[in-house]
């Protein structure tokens, strides 16, 4: 006998429905899974086995073929359990079909039949081919996150069956009370001095530009970082929903909510390696750093130190926002769309100033060269950070809060907004000449500097995006002002310089 | 120039000319030859050939037969005589001297031994002359007057800026530059004196710049600007005609080092005079720059110092000028700078102060110390005015200066701007720093 149970599998971030299909005939006992499974969806077997035992089902002792079908689709992980066992139990008749039609299933199977959450129940609820979705308690935070109608929790495949053959209700868990509120997130106001720094980070916070911190150790470049989450807005319905999918399939730890509403801060550490940091190490293709930051903030503290083929690898989502892993078993695309905050030192002693620094202009040259010039283009903000006056550290004023700024970036946003983009930094260029327009003596500074060959084309349509994002957190609408263009192109100076000069030709 | 003994008094040996085809060639191959052999130090060379002529010089280092004496000794310290000999006797016999002359004769290198008619002059009388100089370019010094510019290689951006723009004045006033080719100072005189020589020294064209330097002694920030000149040149009666810069290098001619310098070496070379004592493939080991500095020294008429500490390869130019009588003058600096002490001390101990280019032209004797002064700069306007106080001699970074004064973040960048182009403030990448006095 026949039975086609819905389910999912996931590969990347997304969901791919796949069914069931359980046959079970006359034959010499056995038990196949085909359709590409791979080795933890062929262990199912085993799951299985012990679990219906466990629930006080029998084993059939019959042939029985299961297909997981589209069968050209490799099917990976365990999710596929809770179906598998339904399926088999509907085929060998020791569960009535009626009940079963129109519901899909996902979880994993211990061996005393529990219910277990499985990576990605968000996008494998998404695409479940069913009216109800059955998940494990552990998850239904977070497969309520996924759009559509009824979920359904069950925690112990006993108490799946009972409720499939009316013997119980559906088993409704009471929610668990909320967790007692997270410490809260580090506000702005703890910042002593660091005025460039502020303007640096509201700046990022508002126009989505990259931001580059250079400075001594001990000034604060890893505080103003996790600082900057603060002033992005939270997420809409939409991205919470993207950035929570994202989490999901990685295996996050996902908020009691189900949803990620806070802008995600990933800080990963310098000896990431670049499938950890790109993903796709998995036979899931699971998504790495850059994808979990996705509509957040990826933090590289000590950029320098990372190795070069991580750092360029960063090239790609920055231009598209999303990354496309290649492997040898599947090719992925995985959204990667950050805000990039990076902190290095100025040179390998750190001092940085050009007569404090004990470093031969030799080391100084091969620690920059570690940053590409393309990489280094793509900081819109490249910003020196001082150590904090001693004045300012022992009992100056509190900065601004981080609610105070945060307004104003809310603000800014909704000015970008009426422009049809989500911040200025993704503001094309063909809009630019509509959207930046210069008074005179901006106009006019432009062109001086331009004379002198320290602006490309390219960096000179990054300043006018940047002075616009100024110009939206001052609240005055464009013509963008001389202030406003030389402030962005000191936002904009090479953190770096090289300490020669050039030769006449 | 020597005297040529065919006989060696102490062994008793009867000289033989040299092998058959070495007739033929010169005394420059046989010196080129000798100057390649270890443990020859110049002074030591010199006690050679005053005593032999080149070839037999060779000779005897080939076959071992130079006699102890303590004037080629030099040192109590060095090595035994015997060893010298041997490693003489070593190297020989792997130089072909024909071959290594054509390989000088094929890159275009000049020889000037002491005494020949290449030989500069002016080296002719010195206490310690070079016996040989290696050289690219013209090595006549002509009647130009010529000033030695020389500092620190690790100087501040004011310094680096008057030493460009000591270098532009002073070229363009007719007065050869005399320097090391370092980094740092040395090589931003001779990057001005280039410009001077260049004809058009603002590069980029820059209508900012231009039009701020016109006021200023050293208004137009890191670059040089064709029109800075005039205020020198305007109060002289010598020739206009730029000079040509004499570069002294420690290393071979063809060993490039700083390798940054590349091209300056090519086009100082090109427009005037590169040269050194070492021969060519000679690395830059340590103990060749304070002797760099001993002909940088030599052949100048006036050492200007820009900035150096209280100890660096300035100070042995110093001392080699001050063994030689040639004046030296001193840029003051900022008090309780590191990298200004050496300078200040200068002054302190009698050095004539050089603000500008017409400071060392007094010192030449070719303007009077009475002519009138080059127009005063405008100063800025009071608020900037205190800004540019709070701006130190040394970089500050905009973070820091955000920080310490209270302005706005934009307001500050922009006045630091305005204070750029009027040539008070040097600004490299993000870092900002004082380069004149209002």
């Amino acid at each position: 006998m026949l039975a086609t149970i819905p389910s999912a599998t996931v590969l990347g971030v997304d969901g791919q429905s796949v069914t069931v299909e359980v046959h079970v005939s006359a034959g010499l006992p056995g038990f196949k899974i085909v359709g590409l499974p791979d080795t933890s969806c062929r262990e199912a077997r085993d799951r299985v086995r012990a679990a219906l035992l466990s629930s006080g089902s029998s084993w059939p002792q019959r042939r029985v073929t299961v297909n997981l079908a589209p069968s050209g689709v490799r099917k990976v992980g365990s999710a596929t359990d809770v179906a598998i066992a339904i399926g088999l139990l509907v085929a060998a008749g020791e569960l009535p079909p009626e009940p079963v039609a129109r519901l899909g299933f996902i979880g994993e199977l211990g061996l005393d039949g529990s219910i277990r959450a499985v990576p990605g129940t968000v996008s494998l609820v998404d695409a479940l081919d069913a009216d109800v979705a059955i998940v494990p308690t552990a998850s239904r935070a977070e497969a309520r996150v996924a759009a559509r109608g009824e979920v359904r929790p069950v925690s112990t495949l006993q108490e799946l069956l009972a409720a499939l053959r009316g013997e119980a209700p559906w088993p409704d868990p009471t929610e668990t009370p909320p967790p007692p509120a997270q410490a809260p997130a580090p506000d702005l106001a703890d910042v002593r001095g660091q005025a460039l720094a502020r303007v640096a980070l509201e700046i990022a916070a508002a126009g989505g530009h990259h931001l580059l911190m250079v400075g001594p150790p001990g000034a604060g470049k890893t505080m103003l970082a996790r600082r900057l989450v603060g002033l992005l807005p939270r997420l809409d319905d939409d991205r919470a929903r993207e950035v929570t999918r994202v989490w999901s399939a990685a295996g996050e730890r996902l908020p009691p909510g189900g949803l990620v509403v806070q802008p995600p801060f990933r800080a990963p550490h310098h000896t990431a390696s670049l499938v950890s940091l790109v993903g796709g190490g998995t036979s899931t293709m699971r998504p790495g750093e850059v994808s979990c930051a996705h509509c957040g903030v990826l933090f590289l503290d000590e950029l320098g130190e990372f190795p070069l083929q991580v750092i360029e690898s960063l090239r790609q989502p920055l231009e598209a926002g999303y990354i496309r892993v290649s492997r040898a078993l599947a090719s992925v695309v995985l959204p990667a769309q950050f805000l990039l905050v990076a902190a290095m030192n100025p040179c390998p002693c750190g001092e940085g100033q050009p007569q404090r620094c004990r470093c031969t202009r030799m080391e100084r040259a091969r620690y920059r060269r570690r940053l590409s010039s393309p990489l280094l283009d793509r900081f819109d903000l490249r910003v020196n950070v001082a150590r904090p006056d001693v004045d300012e550290l022992l009992g100056g004023t509190p900065g601004e809060s981080t609610a105070a700024v945060a307004a104003r970036v809310v603000d800014a946003r909704e000015r970008a907004a009426a422009r049809g983009v989500t911040c200025n930094a993704e503001l094309p260029g063909r809009e630019l000449e509509q959207h930046t327009p210069l008074t005179c003596d901006a106009a006019d500074e432009l062109e001086r500097v331009l004379r002198t060959g320290q602006l490309s084309a390219r960096g000179l349509a990054r300043i006018r995006r940047l002075a616009l994002t100024m110009a939206d957190l001052a609240g005055v609408p464009p013509p963008l002002t001389r202030p406003q263009v030389r402030m962005a192109l000191h936002l904009r100076a090479d953190p770096m310089p090289p300490l020669h000069e050039a030769v006449p030709a | 120039m020597s005297v040529h003994n065919s006989i060696d008094p102490m062994r008793n040996i009867v000289h033989r000319e040299p092998a058959s085809d070495s007739p033929r060639l010169p005394d420059e191959a046989w010196l080129v030859a000798l100057a390649s052999l270890p443990a020859m130090p110049p002074q030591r060379l010199r006690g050679l050939l005053a005593r032999w002529a080149p070839a037999e010089v060779w000779h005897r280092a080939s076959c071992g037969a130079v006699p102890e004496d303590p004037e080629l000794v030099l040192h109590k310290r060095s090595r035994p005589w015997s060893a010298t000999l041997s490693l003489w006797q070593q190297a020989a016999a792997r130089i072909d001297v024909s071959a290594l002359w054509s390989t000088y004769r094929a890159a275009g290198v000049g020889v000037a031994a002491y005494g020949t008619a290449a030989y500069p002059s002016v080296l002719l009388d010195d206490p310690d002359p070079p016996a040989m100089l290696f050289f690219r370019g013209t090595p006549a010094l002509g009647d130009e007057r010529r000033v030695a510019i020389v500092g620190t290689r690790r100087c501040s951006e004011r310094s680096r800026t008057i030493a460009r723009r000591l270098g532009h004045d002073l070229t363009a006033a007719g007065v050869r530059i005399v320097s090391g080719l370092a980094l740092g100072v040395d090589g931003a005189a001779h990057i001005g004196a280039l410009d001077a020589l260049g004809g058009n020294g603002s590069r980029a064209g820059d209508p900012g710049t231009a039009q701020s330097s016109t006021s200023g002694n050293f208004g137009a920030g890191l670059f040089g600007s064709p029109d800075t000149a005039s205020g020198a040149a305007s109060k002289c009666d010598i020739s206009r005609t730029p000079a040509a810069p004499i570069g002294v290098i420690a290393s071979g001619l063809d060993v490039v080092y700083p390798q940054r310098h590349r091209p300056l070496w090519h086009r100082v070379a090109e427009l005037g005079l590169l040269c050194s004592e070492a021969p060519l493939g000679t690395p830059p080991t340590r103990w060749r720059f304070p002797e760099r500095n001993r002909v940088i020294a030599a052949l100048a008429e006036v050492v200007v110092v820009v900035e150096s500490p209280h100890r660096g390869g300035s100070m042995t130019t110093v001392e080699h000028a001050l063994v030689r009588g040639v004046p030296v003058m001193a840029v003051p600096g900022p008090v309780g700078i590191a990298v200004a002490e050496g300078t200040n001390q200068l002054l302190v101990d009698g050095a004539t102060p050089a603000r500008d280019a017409d400071d060392v032209l007094v010192q030449l004797g070719l303007t009077r110390p009475d002519a009138p002064a080059s127009t005063p700069r405008r100063p800025p306007p009071s608020a900037e005015l205190q800004l540019l106080d709070a701006i130190g001699w040394i970089p500050t970074s905009l973070a820091e200066l955000a920080d310490q004064v209270p302005l706005s973040v934009d307001r500050l960048v922009d006045m630091l701007t305005d204070l750029e182009l009027a040539g008070w403030v040097a600004s490299r990448g993000d870092w900002f720093e004082r380069v004149a006095e209002p």
